[in-house]
């Protein structure tokens, strides 16, 4: 009989034995083991409809047990009269389900499509990846199984995951891949991929010899899995993929879907069943977390781990939320239904606003506390008890929102505060438990994935309360949420004010504020108590500037764009936001020649003292560029495609990028990004997946030029080295910049293809040299 | 159809009124609102958050200075989905004060929902609005897309049209496809 202490890897629904899992043993081996598990979900409606779909079910009574239950539905806030209809085997319950659904439409289900995983945690505790002490009886049955570490434990033992990574050498969708990289305990095995028989029988070797617990690939769900299966099939080499004998992969179909206003595409998926697999070009976040924060999401939300890497964290989010309520014996509704109360259009003014922004003045500030509170909207979600089923229309209740003529019910704890609490503090012991790590403790890496993945979820979880697919969100309960953010920031305005402060910016859950005699972080203490008396609300020191800059719009220099900053901490790093060392679409040859200036204006005392390493950098990177010693690669541009190609009136670069990639033969779907460079004529881009190696000639130099110049005066700005400036003193020195060598061509053709004399500055300068 | 103002007749009790249009017709739909809020109270159910308040509130402003006392007689509410549109119409009082369903199609153009359960839930819609119309004036705006539109918006846009008695049909000045002589 066996009983060992390991971890959950997988679990899933099996057609003959109900629910199959599989467990690493802390001794070494792998065990698969299976018990039956049967699943409950809802019908809810009129009492005559409910007993026709009684008799509809009652007729399969080795499959189906029907009862009459009492639930607890959150947004009717009270208990609800529902046909439970319990599916002995859970493999069967998403058939019965569509049977149900198809032919009774006009009821309301709940609990109806939760994961397996979900059902499974609700039920014994254990989660996917969780330590478990497990017993199962002689025919592998699981008979007990009990949880070591809970999801919120802070300190994990590492999990023995056997780990197979498989990559192409190069990118398929940029060029044909010759070769896959197999890498395995720090060996690496090259196969050719133009002789498929030795590598599938090698490959297969591989994975019966060291039989991993996961896959990690590059492009295994969009390119390498579908093409090793297919080659496995045409070649009648088994390769083995999956653990679970007898199971073909699990394939989800690519997707393109809104978020936070921006389209994301997400490749298919290819799952494995019995082991993992992940792809790490289509995984969620992972150059954020990677696999150490991937682990924490699946072990908080309970979603198996391949299934955790690829959501995104607002789904991760709804299934902590989920399995709060299945916890809680409350209804998880299939559909909601729910909408917005009525109210006049009056209170839409007040009640539909967002964060509270005081825009900073622009310009170079020194000595400036940077205040934040921590994890501002789930803090008060928790501290304010705010869930759909807490939100009251009552003007003159107690407890009312600010602003909104809404109260809150504090009786009892709320669904969305009770799934939330957990994840927060662990969030906040772990930001303490990392700023006391040193940067040397091999565990601090680890930490910081973690805890980057749970602020992630954090961050979301805002969202989803307002988000229109989410079960548990509601628009009041949104709007409630940003009505005590704006006045929480507003008390600790009137707190730094009443101390002395000047306030510099307010933004959302942040405020900059300066005053010239509290330079030290022991100074801001007696500030950051008041301000947390004043709200009951965390908050925390992001830290002192020694100087920080607020740039105005890109329109409009005088308007002051909240979120568009840089700064230097009096410990030397660096802050940075909104400028083009952040954002995804600058060029690396722009961003990184950006970070550097802003490194050199750091390294200093006065920034003033490196203005002239600044010039003379940007210098060697103009001369640089027009030699030609610029790597295309870092020339490269990653635009999203924003629409579907017809959508478009004017093409947008990534667009016309896109139109080249597609009389090429490749597609791309909405969401995606697309690599390309700026070149000379029409149509002015290169994509870089083309077939064809991109002329070097060909780059848009003054183009690449003014991203440049426009890049570094937003840094210099404030030092009096606005574009305009930079760009007349770059160009005056133009004679001593080496030009690229002359060509064949015909002189006025050539003429036309010199880099940077489009602009009237460049010609100027150009005046009176000989080429 | 540019930007500028359309006088739309006010709905009357007894048939459900449609306008037909891209999202340009906000403000003259706001005029309208305007006008049954001047007269008492009115309700809005918004299938595309596109309510314009503030264009409401100036168009009040050219008629009465009492512009919070005219906003709040126009009652709001928003569906983000097509389930929640069929539950608040579900859930709107029947006693003759007229309804104003703002770009209604939007929450049926959901691709997470089949077309067949689409079709469904919109035909409830209809039979709710049809039975609200008879004591009270419906007025429907359903939004036509002019550069994403797919065979869908048709198929979701002919039961709409079936059950309207008033049909106003707005169309977006077509972009000349080439320069146009200066001279």
């Amino acid at each position: 009989m066996p009983e060992f202490t390991g971890w959950l890897l997988d679990l899933f629904e099996d057609p003959r034995e109900g629910l199959v899992l599989y467990f690493i043993d802390e001794a070494g081996a792998r065990w698969r083991l299976s018990r039956p598990f049967p699943v409950t979900f809802y019908a809810l409606g009129e009492d005559a409809e409910l007993r026709a779909l009684w008799q509809h079910l009652s007729n399969r009574p080795g499959e189906i047990t029907l009862s009459r239950a009492r639930r607890m539905d959150v947004f009717k806030r009270g208990e609800v009269t529902a046909l439970g209809v319990t599916v002995k085997n859970p493999y069967l319950v998403r058939k019965v389900f569509q049977q149900t659904a198809a032919q009774f439409p006009h009821l309301e289900y709940a609990d109806a499509d939760l994961h397996i995983s979900l059902r499974f945690a609700a039920e014994t505790g254990a989660f996917p990846l969780a330590r478990c002490r497990v017993a199962a009886n002689e025919a592998h049955q699981l008979e007990e199984i009990e949880v070591l570490e809970d999801a919120w434990t802070l300190k994990t033992e590492p999990i023995p995951l056997r780990v197979i990574s498989l990559e192409p050498d190069v990118a398929p969708h940029h060029a044909s891949p010759r070769a896959l990289l197999a890498k395995i305990e720090g060996e690496t095995y090259r196969f050719d991929l133009r002789t498929w028989r030795p590598l599938l029988v090698n490959l297969r070797a591989l994975i019966q010899r060291h039989d991993p617990d996961l896959l990690l690939t590059d492009y295994g769900d969009t390119w390498l899995l579908p093409r090793l299966l297919k080659e496995s099939e045409a070649h009648h080499i088994p390769l083995g993929l999956n653990r679970e004998p007898g199971r073909g992969v699990s394939t989800r179909a690519e997707r393109t879907y809104f978020s936070y206003g921006q389209l994301i595409y997400r490749g298919q998926q290819v799952h494995l069943f019995g082991r993992c697999h992940i792809d790490r070009q289509n995984a969620v976040l992972w150059d954020d977390y990677a696999l150490e924060g991937t682990i924490e999401v699946t072990r908080v939300t309970a979603l198996p781990l391949q299934t955790a890497a690829r959501v995104s964290p607002g789904t991760g989010i709804s299934s902590i939320e989920m399995l709060t309520a299945l916890r809680e014996g409350i209804l998880v509704p299939w559909q909601k239904q729910q909408a917005e109360m009525l109210k006049p259009a009056a209170d839409l003014f007040s009640a539909d606003q967002g964060g509270l922004v005081y825009q900073p003045k622009i310009g170079v500030h020194k000595n400036v506390a940077q205040i934040d509170f921590v994890s501002l909207y789930p803090a008060i979600m928790v501290h304010f008890n705010i869930s759909p089923e807490t939100i009251l229309p009552d003007p003159d209740g107690d407890n009312l929102v600010p602003a909104l003529g809404l109260a809150i019910d504090t009786s009892q704890d709320g669904l969305i505060p009770k799934a939330l609490r957990p994840l927060l503090e662990k969030r906040i012991e772990m930001k303490k438990h990392l700023a006391s790590t040193p940067a040397w403790d091999p565990y601090r890496k680890g930490f910081a994935s973690r805890s980057s993945a749970l602020k992630w979820l954090l961050v979301t979880c805002f969202g989803y309360l307002g988000y229109k697919n989410a079960r548990f969100g509601r628009i009041e309960a949104h709007q409630a949420v940003t009505a005590y953010g704006r006045e929480a920031l507003l008390r600790a305005k009137e707190a730094a004010e009443d101390m002395g402060f000047e306030v510099i910016q307010l933004y959302v859950d942040g405020l900059w504020v300066h005053h010239p005699e509290k330079t030290q972080p022991a100074d801001i203490q007696p500030l950051l108590l008041d301000i947390q008396q004043r709200t009951g609300l965390p908050i925390s020191l992001d830290g002192i500037y020694r100087w920080v800059v607020f740039v105005g719009s890109r329109q409009n220099k005088k308007r002051p764009v909240a979120n568009r900053y840089f700064g230097v901490f009096q410990d030397g790093t660096l802050k940075v936001r909104g400028i083009d060392a952040r954002r995804r679409d600058s060029t690396p040859f722009v961003s990184t020649a950006q970070m550097h200036l802003l490194e050199l204006l750091a390294r200093v005392q006065e920034p003033e003292e490196a203005l002239p390493e600044a010039i003379a950098f940007l210098k060697s990177r103009l001369r640089a560029l027009r030699a030609g010693e610029v790597e295309l690669t870092d020339l490269l541009v990653r635009q999203r495609l924003g629409r579907k190609m017809e959508a478009y009136r004017t093409p947008s670069p990534a667009a016309r990028a896109v139109l080249q990639l597609n009389s090429a033969g490749k597609t791309l779907r909405p969401g995606q990004r697309v690599p390309f460079i700026y070149t000379l004529g029409k149509p002015g881009v290169f994509a870089w997946d083309l077939p064809q190696r991109p002329n070097p000639r060909a780059v848009d130099v003054a183009r690449y030029q003014r991203l440049l110049l426009r890049a570094a005066g937003i840094v210099l700005e404030s030092w009096g080295l606005d574009e305009e400036k930079l760009t007349e003193r770059m160009l005056s020195d133009l004679s001593q910049l080496h030009l690229p060598a002359t060509s064949k061509q015909h002189p006025l053709k050539h003429r036309r293809n010199i880099p940077g004399v489009i602009d009237p500055p460049v010609k100027r300068a150009l005046k009176g040299q000989t080429y | 159809m540019d930007r500028q103002i359309v006088t739309f007749p006010v709905p009357q009790t007894g048939k459900i009124s449609l306008v037909v249009a891209p999202r340009a017709v906000v403000g003259s739909l706001m005029s309208l609102l305007a006008t049954l809020a001047l007269r008492g109270q009115v309700l809005v159910v918004d299938g595309g958050n596109c309510f314009d308040g503030y264009a409401l509130a100036r168009t009040l402003r050219l008629h009465t200075h009492e512009v919070n006392a005219a906003l709040k007689q126009v009652w709001l509410s928003r569906a983000f989905t097509c389930y929640q549109m069929v539950a608040m119409l579900a859930e709107l009082p029947v006693d003759g004060t007229p309804v104003i369903v703002l770009d209604m199609l939007s929450t049926f153009l959901d691709e997470n929902v089949s077309l067949s359960k689409r079709l469904r839930l919109l035909d409830s819609s209809l039979n709710l609005l049809r039975r609200i119309s008879q004591g009270a004036p419906v007025a429907v705006w359903a939004r036509t897309r002019t550069t994403t539109a797919t065979a869908e918006d048709q198929q979701l846009l002919a039961p709409l049209l079936e059950v309207a008695r008033d049909i106003w049909e707005l169309q977006a000045p077509e972009t000349p496809t080439h320069q146009l002589p200066l001279f």
